[in-house]
């Protein structure tokens, strides 16, 4: 795998890390943990799009971490990866657990359960633009996790991982498991459904 | 071929046909690389020239670059994660030590306990700088270890989960009681417990009717010899037998006079019978009575001297030291002979 110096100082550094946690240290255990906290809550809330269950699965993340630590092996790949895998593993576990929630009644579930039509929480929404600039920008960032939400789990993922956590196609490939074209053309599908998702609101954006 | 791909009738462009379908799977799956501008040259010409006659790739690669944008715009601005989850994962993290114990798994046996045990001597208190005392890890690692499915039970005063013995055993026997109450386990034992109580109604014992008092020596040993009893009459009313025996009178009657004891032993292994109680034993002197005529089966009261009756005899012990069938040889011969005339 090619990677840029700065990559691979990076995938050095956490090595080291992880060795000295093994080896009984506590503060190398808290620099983990505080290094890695973010990106792992990233990734669990643009999944899942709910704060509170983005803390749980961090949580969980890490004491599952915390537990499997030994078997971490440096030789079969990068520490990233393999933060990036339990993650992506426990959201799989979470997505199911919570399918028979999605089942009923939501809001964004059109009414045949097509992406793209008329969802009930569509026809209740307001229409008009907000007046306020930082409001509809956030608006605009609600409606776009929103949107991301409703792709696929498969989509999502692969599109979360590409665009928002910048991982190379090998890497994704290794974390979910599937060839890299796969992983290509379910990043292209992930995002022109997003697009298609978001084109009722395209027209109002400055 | 591209001539399809343009105006129909009517004027409209009409979208690819199936003959391009091939490929449009080979340029969807170039897509994501055109979208990043690292499709080779040939292969963007390519790409490029499939673009100009279909219109579905066309629309797939603008709604893809549009998609690319939108989430550029998430990259900024995520929401911060919850004040305490630093504190929360170092909490549960450094109180489960000996827990963690109880649940690895063999690979992770060896080195992960002793860094476990390692971290867990270093408390949290290095790392928040505030003295943590044991009851704010309780709750916390308890209320953590209950959402992970964690057996807990009290914490004990170095942090170890100390957990009751009946919830220990409890906890054996669970995965026991689940594999047996599997649906095949679960019928063959309610078969054998049917084919059970089906016997014992069979030897007259009803378990409904089933009382402690039922189960003292002497009870069971009634039941037993009721049971014996009942068998022994069902086959000697059996009509084969009453046959065979008057089959063996006749046979016998000439020559009872000398030959009576030889025949005896001359007749045990002749006839191989499934109830060597049932074995006639002629005396020399007996009369011959005339036979009872076919299809009846009562010839005399049964038991005249109440022989089988429910009640301890001094006989009992020595019938119990020959055989379990107490009505081969012996005492009942007299009566058996009555039996059969």
């Amino acid at each position: 795998m090619e990677r840029t110096p700065e990559q691979l100082a990076e995938q050095e550094a956490l090595a080291r890390l992880v060795r000295q946690c093994l080896a009984g240290e506590t503060v190398a255990w808290h620099t983990l943990v505080t290094s890695q906290h973010r990106r792992v809550h990233s990734i669990c809330y643009r999944f899942t799009g709910s704060p509170t269950d983005a803390d749980d699965l961090t949580q969980d993340v890490f004491l599952k971490l915390y537990r499997n630590l030994a078997a971490f092996d440096v030789e079969k790949g990068s520490f990233n990866t393999w933060i990036t895998t339990l993650t992506r593993n426990l959201l799989v576990d979470h997505f199911r657990r919570t399918r028979q929630d999605r089942v009923t009644g939501s809001l964004d579930a059109s009414f045949d359960g097509e992406e793209d039509g008329a969802t009930l929480g569509d026809r209740l929404a307001d229409e008009r633009p907000s007046q306020e600039h930082h409001v509809a920008g956030l608006e605009l960032k609600v409606r776009i996790q929103d949107a991301l939400k409703q792709l696929s789990p498969e989509l999502r993922e692969a599109v979360i991982l590409r665009d928002l956590e910048d991982m190379d196609y090998k890497e994704i490939s290794l974390v979910l498991r599937i060839p890299e074209g796969t992983v290509k053309s379910r990043i292209s599908r992930g995002r022109g459904e997003l697009a298609k998702l978001l084109q009722r609101i395209e027209g109002k954006v400055v | 071929m591209a001539d399809f791909n343009q105006h129909n009738q009517f004027g409209s462009i009409r979208p690819a046909q199936s003959p391009d379908a091939q490929n449009c799977a080979r340029f969807e799956a170039m897509l994501t690389d055109a979208v990043d501008g690292t499709l080779s040259a040939e292969d963007q010409a390519a790409f490029d020239l499939h673009l100009l006659t279909c219109t579905a790739c066309s629309v797939s690669l603008a709604d893809a670059k549009r998609g690319l944008a939108w989430l550029e715009l998430l990259r900024t601005g995520q929401p911060e994660p919850a004040s305490d989850l630093l504190q929360r994962i170092f909490a549960q993290t450094s109180g489960q030590s000996t827990v963690q114990k109880n649940f690895q798994t063999a690979d992770q046996e060896g080195t992960s306990t002793a860094a476990a045990q390692a971290l867990a001597t270093t408390s949290s208190e290095a790392l928040t700088g505030q003295p943590l005392g044991p009851l704010h890890l309780v709750p916390e690692s308890m209320s953590s270890m209950a959402r992970l499915g964690v057996q807990t039970g009290t914490i004990g005063p170095l942090g170890i989960n100390v957990i009751p013995f009946p919830q220990r055993v409890a906890a054996r026997l669970a995965p026991l009681r689940q594999t047996l109450l599997q649906p095949r386990l679960a019928m063959t034992a309610a078969m054998a417990f049917f084919s059970v109580a089906v016997t014992l109604n069979l030897t007259g014992v009803h378990v409904t009717q089933l009382r402690a008092s039922d189960l003292r020596p002497s009870s069971v040993k009634r039941s037993f010899y009721e049971a014996n009893a009942h068998v022994v009459r069902y086959y000697d009313n059996l009509r084969v037998v009453y046959e065979l025996e008057s089959r063996v009178h006749e046979l016998q009657r000439p020559s009872d006079a000398s030959d009576a004891p030889a025949s005896e032993p001359a007749e045990a292994p002749a006839r191989p019978q499934p109830k060597p109680d049932t074995r006639p034993e002629p005396a020399p002197d007996r009369p011959v009575q005339p036979r009872p005529k076919p299809g009846t089966s009562l010839r005399e009261p049964l038991f005249p001297d109440r022989r089988y009756s429910a009640s301890l005899r001094p006989s009992a012990p020595h019938r119990d030291a020959q055989d379990p069938a107490p009505l081969t040889f012996g005492e009942p011969r007299p009566t058996q002979e009555r039996l059969l005339a």
